[in-house]
């Protein structure tokens, strides 16, 4: 008995001693790296899996090129990105280098959080100077506070092809209208016998989609939003785009409710699980959904005519913290990304249309693969056939008001709610959001 | 009564109060039995669809696979790139074995001083004690996020594991300090007159006799920060510090082509600690849930 | 005589400084990461703090919008709507089968474990993704019941039905209760059934009869612990449901976490917290207060 309770005592004091070191060695080591020259960086962006895989085969040429670096990755899906940021920079923890945007949703950082590119040996010249300027002008400083990642249209609509073969639907063509693709997606229901519904209901809350970034314009034009002018026109638009999608849901054309609010952007999408035979998403998400479907994907630009088209803006940008304690190592993390063509052709396509023109150049020379093929295609078509508008204004609401309209939505796609009140909720929801 | 028993009447009543009682038995065990397997087979069926291929996984709801797949394992093991599953493994068990020694030093150190001594104020002590312990956390939330993002520890374990060296358990405390008050006074006093100091006698009288609570309360507090999913969410940003929970959630979430298998793999593989330590330690379990009432 | 009383006296103050000495470790934590917290947390609910470091006071802006914003009367509805249905649940559960194992049984010690077993892993984010996909469009459970040729649903997605996978998920983790429940079972003395049963009392009578009352204080705090428990649920929303569909399951948790670290409204998330506490006070007191009409104490016996 005398003993067990010796043997206790000593493991207990062992166990002290044990747990004890690490966290005083941990502090230790940490400040010892520093002054060995031996550097770590965090590095973060959002994505999905394939997104993942290059990154990563990205920095690990990165680090075997320069061994007395250490990139760290930080990354996520896109859900909770920006807000995650956010949280990071208000306690000065943001990453040394991270992805992100500059306007709509974008604009609830900091903007003292990004150092100025400008400021570091960082080559310019590949880069489109409209793009710079852009992110120049959303500094009131004109610091130049990212490199931009892509120089692409944002978005193109899906289409499973594989489905449309069976089916033997004919595949819609770039210049096709709403009304058209409202005539295809009842199609794909008929003939289906109602297994698959023609498009994923971007009115249903999704995040992402030609309809769904109106709510991303309501949010930005948030100033526009509480004129008198631009709140009845506003009301007006979502009251009529309401009611075309509702028709589309009754018929079966799109996808009932209980779809869209699962739709996610991986393998819960509906077109990876044959719900939808069409959906609306970034150009650059082409090659993440063809990788999780044994089904042949393509993509063209989306239906014109009923709503506003595409815009190409400065779009998102790699940038480097203001608060890095080795921003030299930063920039050459940001240089290597952007610039370097080993880099460039790792990424591909992964986030659109590189922006960088030696990247592009070397990519077609290399011979585009089929998911980059898909991008340049829908993005030359849209450039050279439709009117491009820049991408306005912010709201730095934008997070709160949308989740607060999804939720109105899903209730108006679940039948719960009139269109008529929805609108109105949403309305009342931007104005108490001071937009 | 005797007597009774011989009388057909007493036969026949006794015969048939121990068939019924027979008869419940075998329904109770009936029902128990079903019932029990309804609660377990999620659970069962997760760790065999581990096994099984991923079309395999949600369209069959038996439990054995048809086609057995050995790979879901190794595959979760690395399926977040830069890290391996050991790396999040051993964040985990570096947070909960801190906060386990921390728990143990503090409580039963404010324990012993709450069970054994008088001093002013300590009724007083006592009801704060008592307060905090049914206040939710989730309630300090943000004014605790601003606090260690001052004290410039965000992105480290400290705001998950210090605060249990400074009794923020105070349940284990209330815990520690009935127990003691069941160990007999005369105790104390025979060791104090034998001129043994008061830490003394805490460490090498008290402290072995206190080591089933001591063990309930390192058992508690190992189940609750190993699962603890907000306190991670909060305040831990970089992949390299992220505890299992935030890993399964990393990779449900950025893992576009979900290998299902290879998930409930990594899901297994962190709840096995959980399930192994109470089979390991289930008296301790069972004992603390039942003299304190605590929240399994 | 005088130094006696001095040197008791130091003695005496020397075992205050003693006992202060043990406590100061929980002391300075109560005060460092409970007590400071509190307070800061009461100014910054009076505060738009949004983690710029300019920022005003704006009075009881936000505690009135936490008691007439609609998501806020949402998420207290869902939260209420969520105890009502699980805490019940879960305790009938957990007393029907503590029943059924007290009346000496074979094979107890299994039993017994198949039944905590949930309540260990329960809580945690690997059952909560579970949960999603097993009752999902295309799950498990829809795959069950498609063998007995019923046609099942989105049982997450839609939402009439997403809260109750999480009152399910919360009722499967009755262990802890039943336990508890079944220590105190066993301390009924089983010569009050037998009598009874000479009476003539059925089993359902005796139950209410006899097991009940004898057990009720153990039901009281059962039912406080699963309350306040109930108000606090935040990880299988975030996971299995993300406070949707149509925030059916917008707990209040969930919408402090959101407010605070999603929409960086740090002030109102402090205000929404009191709230939150407030409620849970006062539901505890109403229980404390109702349950001088049906807890029983054993006063006379001591």
């Amino acid at each position: 008995m005398i003993r067990s309770h010796w043997t206790f005592r000593v493991a207990l004091a062992v166990i002290l001693v044990l747990l004890a070191a690490p966290i005083f060695g941990a502090g230790r080591s940490e400040k010892a790296a520093a002054t060995d020259e031996q550097i770590t960086l965090r590095f973060s962006w959002w994505g999905g899996e394939t997104r993942h895989n290059a990154y990563q085969d990205m920095l690990e040429l990165f680090m075997e090129r320069n061994p007395n670096i250490r990139v760290e990755a930080e990354f996520s899906g896109w859900d909770g990105y920006i807000d995650r940021l956010r949280t990071q920079m208000a306690a000065n923890n943001q990453p040394d280098v991270f992805v992100a945007g500059h306007d709509g949703p974008w604009q609830v950082l900091p903007l003292g959080a990004r150092a100025d590119i400008r400021d570091f040996d960082i080559d310019l010249s590949a880069f489109n100077d409209v793009q710079l300027d852009e992110i120049t002008s959303y500094d009131p400083a004109g610091r130049l506070t990212g490199i931009p990642v892509s120089e692409s249209v944002r978005a193109g609509y899906l289409i499973n092809a594989t489905l449309f073969d069976e089916l033997g639907i004919e595949l819609p063509k770039s210049d096709w209208t709403w009304e058209d693709m409202a005539e295809i997606a009842q199609l794909v229901y008929d003939r289906s016998g109602g297994t698959v519904h023609g498009v994923l209901d971007e009115s249903a809350g999704i995040s992402y989609g030609s309809f769904g970034r109106r709510s991303w314009d309501l949010a930005a034009h948030g100033a526009a939003i509480s004129g008198p002018d631009g709140l009845t026109q506003t009301a007006e638009q979502l009251r009529d785009t309401y009611r075309w999608w509702g028709a589309l849901r009754d018929s079966g054309a799109a996808t009932s409710a209980e779809i869209s609010v699962q739709a996610d952007d991986g393998a819960n999408s509906p077109i990876v699980t044959r719900d939808a035979a069409m959906m609306s998403t970034a150009l650059g998400s082409y090659s993440r959904f063809q990788a999780n479907t044994p089904d042949d994907l393509k993509m063209i630009a989306p239906p014109d005519g009923r709503y506003p088209s595409d815009e190409i803006g400065a779009g998102i940008s790699t940038q480097i913290s203001s608060q890095s304690r080795h921003p030299q190592a930063a920039a050459a993390l940001v240089s290597f990304l952007r610039n370097d063509l080993d880099a460039g052709l790792i990424f591909g396509t992964e986030n659109g249309i590189p922006a960088n023109r030696h990247f592009r150049e070397a990519l077609i020379e290399q011979g585009l693969d089929a998911g980059s093929q898909v991008q340049f295609d829908v993005h030359n078509w849209v450039v050279a056939n439709r009117e491009v508008v820049s991408f306005v204004g912010p709201h730095e609401a934008h997070s709160e008001f949308s989740s607060l309209q999804r939720a109105e939505e899903q209730a108006l796609a679940f039948g719960r709610q009139s269109i008529e009140r929805t609108v109105e909720k949403i309305i009342e929801h931007a104005r108490n959001l001071g937009m | 009564m005797k007597k009774n028993t011989r009388t057909g009447v007493g036969f026949l009543r006794a015969a048939r109060s121990r068939i019924r009682a027979r008869a419940s038995a075998a329904v109770r065990h009936i029902f128990l039995a079903g019932f029990g397997v309804m609660m377990v087979y999620p659970l069962v069926w997760l760790v065999f669809s581990t096994f099984k291929p991923n079309v395999e996984v949600f369209s069959s709801p038996g439990i054995l696979p048809e086609n057995w797949v050995f790979t879901h394992w190794s595959e979760g093991w690395s399926a977040i790139r830069g890290h391996t599953f050991g790396r999040f493994f051993l964040n985990s068990m570096m947070i909960s074995a801190l906060a386990i020694v921390g728990t143990v030093l503090s409580c039963s150190l404010a324990a012993y001083a709450f069970s054994r001594f008088r001093f002013p104020l300590k009724k007083m002590w006592f009801a704060v004690l008592l307060v905090t312990m049914m206040l939710p956390e989730q309630v300090l939330m943000v004014p605790r996020y601003i606090l260690f993002m001052n004290l410039g520890w965000i992105d480290n374990f400290a705001p998950l594991t210090v605060p249990h060296f400074f009794g923020a358990s105070a349940f284990f405390i209330f815990l520690i300090t009935q127990f003691i008050r069941g160990i007999p006074y005369d105790l104390d006093e025979s060791s104090f007159i034998d001129g043994c100091s008061r830490v003394r006698f805490l460490w090498s009288i008290l402290l072995p006799l206190m080591r089933p609570a001591l063990f309930t309360a390192a058992l508690f507090t190992f189940m609750w920060t190993w699962q603890d999913f907000m306190g991670p969410l909060i305040y831990i940003t970089s992949v390299r510090l992220y505890p299992m929970p935030l890993a399964l959630n990393l990779f449900l979430d950025a893992q576009a082509a979900v290998n299902w298998g290879a998930l409930h793999a990594m899901m297994t593989f962190s709840i096995a600690p959980i399930i192994a330590l109470f089979f390991v330690a289930q008296r301790y379990f069972v004992e603390g849930i039942v003299t304190t009432g605590i929240k399994g | 005589m005088n130094t006696a009383q001095t040197l008791q006296r130091r003695r005496r103050w020397a075992e205050f400084g003693t006992a202060y000495g043990f406590l100061s470790l929980w002391l300075i934590g109560l005060f460092v990461f409970t007590v400071w917290p509190f307070a800061h947390s009461i100014y910054l609910a009076f505060t738009n703090y949004s983690f710029d470091p300019q920022y005003e006071y704006v009075g009881f802006a936000n505690f009135r919008r936490a008691v007439t914003d609609s998501l806020s009367l949402k998420s207290m509805d869902v939260t209420a709507r969520f105890a009502i249905f699980s805490v019940p649940l879960r305790l009938a559960v957990a007393l029907f089968v503590a029943v059924l194992l007290n009346k000496g049984i074979k094979g107890l010690g299994v039993y017994r474990t198949i039944y905590y077993i949930p309540s260990l892993v329960g809580s945690g984010v690997a059952v909560a993704i579970m949960w999603r996909r097993v009752f999902g469009r295309r799950g498990l459970f829809n795959n069950v019941i498609g063998l007995f040729g019923a046609s099942g649903q989105d049982w997450i997605a839609n939402p009439d039905t997403a809260r109750l996978m999480l009152v399910l998920l919360s009722a499967w983790q009755f262990g802890s209760s039943m336990l508890i429940f079944l220590a105190a079972l066993k301390q009924v003395p089983n010569e009050m059934y037998e009598s009874a049963e000479i009476d003539g009392a059925g089993v359902v009578r005796q139950f209410f009869r006899i097991t009940v009352p004898l057990i009720s204080p153990v039901i009281f705090f059962n039912l406080t612990m699963n309350i306040i428990n109930a108000f606090r649920v935040f990880t299988q929303a975030k996971i299995i449901t993300n406070g949707g569909p149509m925030n059916e399951t917008m707990f209040m948790v969930l919408n402090i976490y959101n407010q605070a670290f999603r929409f960086g409204n740090m002030g109102y998330a402090s205000a929404l917290s009191w709230v939150l506490l407030l409620i849970i006070g006062a539901v505890t007191a109403v229980n404390f207060v109702g349950s001088k009409y049906w807890v029983y104490y054993e006063t006379k016996a001591r």
